[in-house]
């Protein structure tokens, strides 16, 4: 079944320098529980894309064109009202962000926090909340939840920081979870960690997701299918293992290049950077 | 023709007999008090850089890595007392640099350079980058007249691979790539004998971060530079590396040959390391997970005792040991040395 469908989406934005057409003409869509990569250069309209589908492009000066469609489970989001978006907005469509400090609030602990995504979203009692958020930061992997429950944002180290962002994105269910860079500000070893941790939980949830990322390599670990912007389009669609293999477009292709260092090679001694690509 | 090959047969890291090392570093710390508590009357110490140890040959490259807060980028500081030592030792072509004055000091700053991960921080908005590059020459008497330095800068952005015309823009002007370029020929006015690249592409873009990989080996060739390369990620580390150095809560675990130590990595943290990294290669989709190492890294106040990694390591001998003794860097091969009291030590064990 499709969840998301994106027809020829295109976000403008007006400034002093002209139009800057930051997504432009942007159609995909994604089944339910698929994992989808989005990948491309800062400033190819990755996040543009996101922000667009949860309602959020700041406006003005943003704007999605006329004719532009995103429908979830078939219904249109595209001019929708503001009410029926909060219902949408980090409900059905979580978002989870690359730097989690900007997205906590950093007088409130962590359990308040997240409680009140779940009295929001679920209509659950403080009572009631306090447990689910108990129960939530231990589905992702805090050690102690109950004491960490209790502390503020600034207490965890930025991997935490990030553990506690995603539980209370899942505090509402939701059914597409989009993912932007959530791994980026983190360390090798505390990345690895958060995406295991996204893989599980959108395997137990069954939780489509879209992982936005310009690190071509998480794609190919994390995603079956992925998508490839360049200049507000997607310029190349389809399985990653095609991708890697034929790269067609000259941007895919210039990506693909790029990433297969001689890590991709390591094992041989022979395999020292002494080939120069010119 | 590859740098390798130009250095002859002689194996990586290697050091040929009596030559002395351009850079020696013996037993370097740095301690930070910190005050904390009620009226901050508590003192804690952060142990940035905890006994650290390391060599770099003329003409070498050492990879230095490890993950946020490990100390890696306290070390360059340190090393150009930039960020005075608390101990330790650093020579710099048989000078003692702790011993310096500041007049000293500073002519060993023309020969030892630093280039920072945000080029823009270290770049005068309000000056054009010719002239920021021409008061570099001025300030170390590089060039006398003003004409020889216009044409030193044009040699100079000709040499990072920028147009004569980018003199003319401000920072704020430049991509990402050109402005690392900038900081980069910044670096090299004064023509320094050690370059120290202190995460230079972490900011940039993978194709952009090619290109400045790409330029930093083509310098290292054509000036026979040494360079200390410091990154979070080893694949970057990988490409521009003779020899590579891992650090972790402060000090050196494992040092290797390049080809050494992403072919056999002995240390257990080194393993964690290479195993995390994302490789680009599909299909791990569907496939088992790699192992994660679990939990954070212990804060530098309160290091946890005996071995640094023991908490975490995954290693199955762990032991009694690893909690109480500080493992030091032992020998384990050519130029290959590791601090771990649970990897085999015989010069020729493979893994």
């Amino acid at each position: 079944m499709t969840l998301l469908e994106v027809r020829d989406l295109r976000t403008w934005f007006e400034g002093d320098a002209g139009t800057v057409r930051a997504v432009d003409g942007v159609s995909f869509s994604m089944a339910e529980g698929e994992v989808v990569g989005l990948v491309g250069e800062s400033g190819c309209g990755k996040t543009v894309t996101a922000l667009s589908i949860l309602g959020l492009v700041p406006r003005p000066p943003g704007r999605i064109q006329e004719g532009s469609s995103i429908r979830l489970g078939g219904r249109e989001l595209v001019g929708a009202s503001a009410r029926e978006l909060r219902g949408i907005r980090g409900r059905r469509v979580g978002m989870i962000f690359q730097e989690p400090m900007s997205s906590l609030n950093p007088v409130y602990t962590v359990g308040e926090q997240i409680g009140e995504a779940l009295r929001l979203h679920r209509g659950v009692r403080r009572r009631e909340a306090r447990r689910l958020s108990v129960e939530l930061l231990d589905e992702v992997g805090i050690p102690e939840p109950k004491r960490r429950r209790t502390q503020y944002p600034h207490e965890l180290s930025g991997g935490m920081q990030q553990r506690v962002m995603i539980a209370m994105t899942l505090a509402a269910e939701p059914e597409l979870l989009i993912a932007d860079e959530p791994t980026t500000a983190l360390d090798v070893t505390t990345q690895a960690q958060i995406l295991a941790l996204l893989d599980r939980l959108r395997r137990s949830r069954r939780m489509a997701m879209l992982l936005i990322t310009h690190d071509l390599a998480v794609v190919a670990e994390r995603c079956r299918r992925v998508l490839v912007m360049h200049h507000g389009r997607i310029v190349e669609e389809g399985a990653v293992e095609a991708i890697f293999r034929e790269p067609r477009h000259p941007y895919t292709r210039r990506l693909v290049h790029s990433v297969s260092s001689p890590a991709a090679g390591s094992g041989s001694p022979e395999a020292s950077p002494g080939g120069e690509p010119s | 023709m590859s740098r390798r090959e130009g250095n002859g047969s002689t194996a990586v890291g290697e050091r040929t007999e009596g030559e002395e090392p351009l850079v020696r570093v013996q037993g370097l710390r740095k301690h930070f008090q910190l005050r904390s508590g009620w009226f901050r009357r508590k003192a804690e110490t952060l142990r940035a850089v905890d006994g650290v140890s390391f060599h770099l040959d003329r003409g070498e490259t050492l990879g230095l890595v490890g993950e946020s807060g490990c100390g890696k980028s306290t070390t360059a500081r340190a090393v150009l007392r930039l960020v005075e030592p608390t101990a330790g030792e650093i020579h710099f072509d048989g000078r003692d640099v702790m011993a310096m004055e500041p007049g000293e000091l500073r002519g060993f700053r023309g020969r030892a350079q630093i280039v920072f991960q945000d080029p823009l921080s270290s770049l005068n908005p309000r000056m054009r980058v010719g002239t920021a590059l021409a008061e570099v020459l001025k300030v170390h008497g590089v060039a006398s007249d003003t004409a020889e330095r216009r044409q030193r800068v044009r040699n100079l952005l000709e040499t990072v691979e920028l147009a004569p015309e980018l003199a003319e823009r401000h920072p704020h002007e430049l991509s990402g790539g050109q402005r690392q370029r900038v900081g980069i020929a910044r670096a090299l006015a004064v023509d320094p004998e050690l370059l120290i690249l202190d995460e230079p592409v972490s900011a940039l873009d993978v194709p952009v971060r090619r290109q400045i990989l790409g330029l930093v080996r083509g310098l290292q060739r054509e000036f026979g530079l040494t360079c200390l390369f410091i990154a979070h990620d080893l694949s970057v580390v990988e490409e521009v590396s003779d020899r590579v150095a891992v650090m972790y809560l402060g000090r050196i675990v494992e040092v290797a040959p390049v080809s050494v130590l992403f072919s056999r990595p002995a240390h257990p943290y080194t393993r964690a390391l290479l195993a995390a990294t994302p490789r680009p290669e599909p299909g791990g989709w569907a496939g088992p997970r790699r192992p994660v190492l679990e939990g954070d890294v212990p804060s530098s106040v309160s290091p946890p005792s005996g071995c640094p990694f023991h908490p975490r390591c995954p290693h199955p001998e762990r032991d009694e040991e690893c909690r109480r003794v500080v493992p030091h860097l032992e020998t384990k091969g050519k130029a290959w040395r590791v601090a771990c009291m649970k990897a085999p030590t015989s010069p020729d064990a493979r893994s």
